[in-house]
């Protein structure tokens, strides 16, 4: 097996677990908020609208080519601007690990560890994600593989919601306005960030290129699927107004369900989640490695991804309270707005304007 | 150098004494019950199980003081150990509590992360400190009775079922109103009974509760049946001696099905029930024409007593049957959330009932 290489398959995973890990247990809250009970058609409508940013994504790294998407920033806009542009990329793929890791901090510390230090979750997710990290992508690609039989186990816990739920909950269709559900698309393509691996990680396929990235289009379809079937469980759960007030209403569900052999199956849950969030951060900290690898010509990524790590462990002791937290959530959509579709589709056409390609 | 680093690594597998939990540590409160008193503040009082299995006594306390949360507090500070709800089974309300709006006692519920939300909840007529307190005689100890009473009574069928996750998502809801076990004390048998379902409008317990029978047809027309719906009647008044006159049936299968009508907005039941006799002395029923007129003579009493729960419920602005759930999704145009219960108590609702007998348990 060559090293650094990866088939479409894992590319798809890739981006399948970071996304699930990011947002997979607060989501349906947060498109509850705007849309309503029609959540799940805006997360319909945002699925599609990422579908579409995926598909702008491949025509870009069809020309692209061999050359990594942060290579060819500075192929198309020139060395300065490139890299500038290049040290924006960096901070933004900095701002969302900050992000996921603050999150996934405050999710532990409310609902198991209450009072383990919050630097003590942060050093036992960053850790064992620095290991894996500094490896190769064909490893972490392997890894998020492996790890994918987690998904159905969240899924089969789900269903018990089944067996008696509120469909009425859900009707009328359509009763919140198109407004709502317009608004609602906004946190829908939040919920699904993550989709913009694709762009960082497609450059490790060696083969077949055009067909296999179409499988990227699979992972984020399966994601949508899920987060569909997620949001409609919940709200056939709750009622409107009081899933607005629940802020992980998946690990909730669990909660409130009583097995005959173990009573608490959301705390069991989250030992398993914990493994996905762990996945979503290997995947975040080998990217933005990999970009000040670009950005300083470095040989390899490694000395970059512990710098980031310590950068990163720092900042986050720092965020504590759950305002904080919330206020860099809020900022989600904007960056990713900024840097996963603007950026990418900017480039895209300047590329053609200037008849760049990578390798050229 | 190898050794270093694997001692190093163990350090952090130490990570979890943080927030160890420990049994000897705490004391698991099995059922708690809370009353509001005259002065508004709250009342809480905590049964635990005993801590050695051969000892009978159960930790009954009761403190008093602002919130739910204040007085949780001041029960820490009475007991050796760390007070701890993560194994509720049952939260009793007392009468002028549940006569109150019940929100803000139980938030505090919701919102710990440890709290155990398939407690069940139930009500009491009197204070659910007086209830707790009186001496009941049970082979199992005092902090579990309360649980075993509601579980063995909810698989006949004469209470509802009704945990805390159950109670939070239908306060939030403004087209169903609550509704949750009566406990009542009897002095005779020494012992609590479950007497049937009391009866909430919106948030408030409205005085009334429905009695077993009445739930048990309840649970019919929710299609919220557990293992055995029961239902006996005085079928006959002449037979001798007086037991004949009495007769039983269980019901397999119930459907009900409630459909919202317009113009002019109505109710319309249709109950299907499929069963058995359990018990009737007085004659074989297998083979003659008797079967269709008891099932004749069922199916009249069954809508008899079906219209005279629904005159209850809309005498007393209940609807928990979620008629008003019904009526926001399937019709928005009927639906308006501050006069629904003026609506629901003025609906008019024609009643169908249709019973089988199918056979008459192991002789004829």
């Amino acid at each position: 097996m060559q090293k650094n290489k990866i088939t479409g398959w894992q590319l798809c995973f890739l981006t399948l677990q970071t996304q699930l890990g990011i947002s997979a247990l607060s989501m349906p809250t947060d498109i509850a908020a705007e849309a309503g009970q029609d959540a799940w058609i805006s997360m319909i409508l945002g699925g599609l609208t990422v579908q579409g940013i995926i598909i702008i994504y491949i025509w870009l790294i069809m020309r692209c080519k061999t050359v990594s998407y942060f290579d060819f920033l500075s192929m198309v806009y020139g060395k300065f601007l490139g890299k500038m542009l290049l040290l924006f990329t960096i901070l933004y793929l900095i701002f969302m690990l900050l992000m996921v890791i603050s999150s996934f901090q405050q999710l532990i510390t409310d609902w198991i560890n209450i009072f383990t230090p919050t630097w003590m979750i942060l050093l036992l997710l960053l850790i064992p994600s620095l290991y894996l990290a500094i490896d190769n992508i064909t490893l972490i690609a392997r890894f998020s593989m492996l790890i994918s039989f987690f998904i159905p186990v969240l899924l089969i816990v789900i269903l018990f919601v089944y067996a008696a739920p509120q469909f009425l909950y859900l009707l009328p269709v359509g009763s919140e306005g198109y407004k709502a559900i317009i608004k609602g698309v906004v946190p829908a393509v939040a919920a699904l960030s993550g989709f913009e691996m694709i762009l960082f990680f497609s450059h490790y396929i060696k083969e077949n290129k055009r067909s296999e990235l179409k499988k990227g289009l699979i992972g984020s379809g399966i994601v949508t699927f899920i987060y569909i079937y997620l949001i409609i469980s919940v709200q056939v759960f709750f009622y409107i107004d009081e899933l607005k007030i629940v802020p992980y209403p998946v690990l909730y569900i669990m909660k409130a369900l009583s097995l005959m052999i173990i009573d608490r199956v959301d705390i069991l849950f989250l030992t398993f989640w914990i493994i996905i969030s762990t996945a979503v951060c290997i995947n975040y900290l080998f990217v933005t490695g990999t970009g000040v690898q670009s950005l300083l010509n470095l040989k390899t990524h490694k000395y970059a991804v512990v710098a980031i790590t310590f950068i990163v462990f720092v900042i986050s002791i720092f965020i504590e309270s759950k305002v904080e937290i919330n206020m860099i959530q809020n900022q989600l959509f904007s960056m990713l707005l900024v840097f996963a579709v603007l950026i990418p589709t900017l480039t895209l056409m300047v590329s053609f304007l200037r008849k760049k390609v990578g390798d050229s | 150098m190898k050794r270093c680093v694997f001692l190093l690594g163990c350090i952090f597998l130490l990570t979890g004494c943080w927030d160890q939990n420990l049994l000897k540590d705490v004391q698991l409160i099995y059922t708690v019950g809370y009353d509001v008193l005259e002065d508004g503040s709250e009342q809480t009082t905590t049964v635990a199980p005993p801590v050695d299995e051969t000892s009978e006594e159960v930790n009954i306390i009761t403190t008093n003081n602002h919130t739910v949360r204040d007085s949780r507090y001041h029960v820490d500070t009475v007991v050796a150990e760390h007070v701890d709800f993560s194994k509720l089974q049952v939260v009793i309300l007392g009468k002028d509590l549940a006569a109150d709006d019940i929100y803000p006692y139980i938030d505090v519920i919701f919102r710990d992360p440890k709290h155990h939300l398939n407690a069940r909840v139930a009500m009491t007529d009197t204070s659910a400190k007086e209830l707790l307190n009186y001496p009941v005689e049970s082979q199992k100890n005092k902090s579990e009775y309360y649980a075993g009473l509601l579980v063995s009574s909810e698989i006949i069928d004469v209470i509802p079922k009704m945990t805390l996750q159950n109670a939070c998502t239908i306060l939030f809801d403004p087209g169903i109103d609550l509704f949750m076990p009566m406990l009542i004390y009897r002095e005779e048998l020494k012992r609590v009974e479950a007497v049937g379902t009391s009866l909430f409008s919106k948030d408030k317990y409205t005085g009334v509760y429905m009695d077993q029978e009445q739930t048990t047809l309840f649970n019919v027309l929710r299609n919220k049946t557990d293992r055995i719906v029961r239902l006996t009647k005085r079928y006959t008044d002449d037979q001798k001696p007086e037991v004949s006159n009495w007769m039983t049936l269980e019901f397999k299968n119930t459907k009900s099905n409630l459909k919202l009508k317009q113009n002019p907005f109505s109710l319309s039941v249709e109950i299907k029930m499929n069963g058995a006799v359990a018990e009737y002395g007085p004659d074989h029923l297998v083979g003659t024409k008797k079967l269709e007129s008891i099932e004749a003579w069922w199916e009249k009493t069954i809508k008899e007593d079906t219209e005279a729960l629904f005159v209850l419920l809309q005498e007393n602005k209940s609807d928990v049957l979620g008629l008003g759930r019904m009526t926001a999704a399937l019709m928005p145009e009927e639906w308006e959330e501050k006069e629904w219960h003026q609506k629901f108590s003025e609906l008019p609702v024609q009643v169908e009932v249709d019973v089988s007998l199918s056979s008459t348990g192991i002789i004829d």
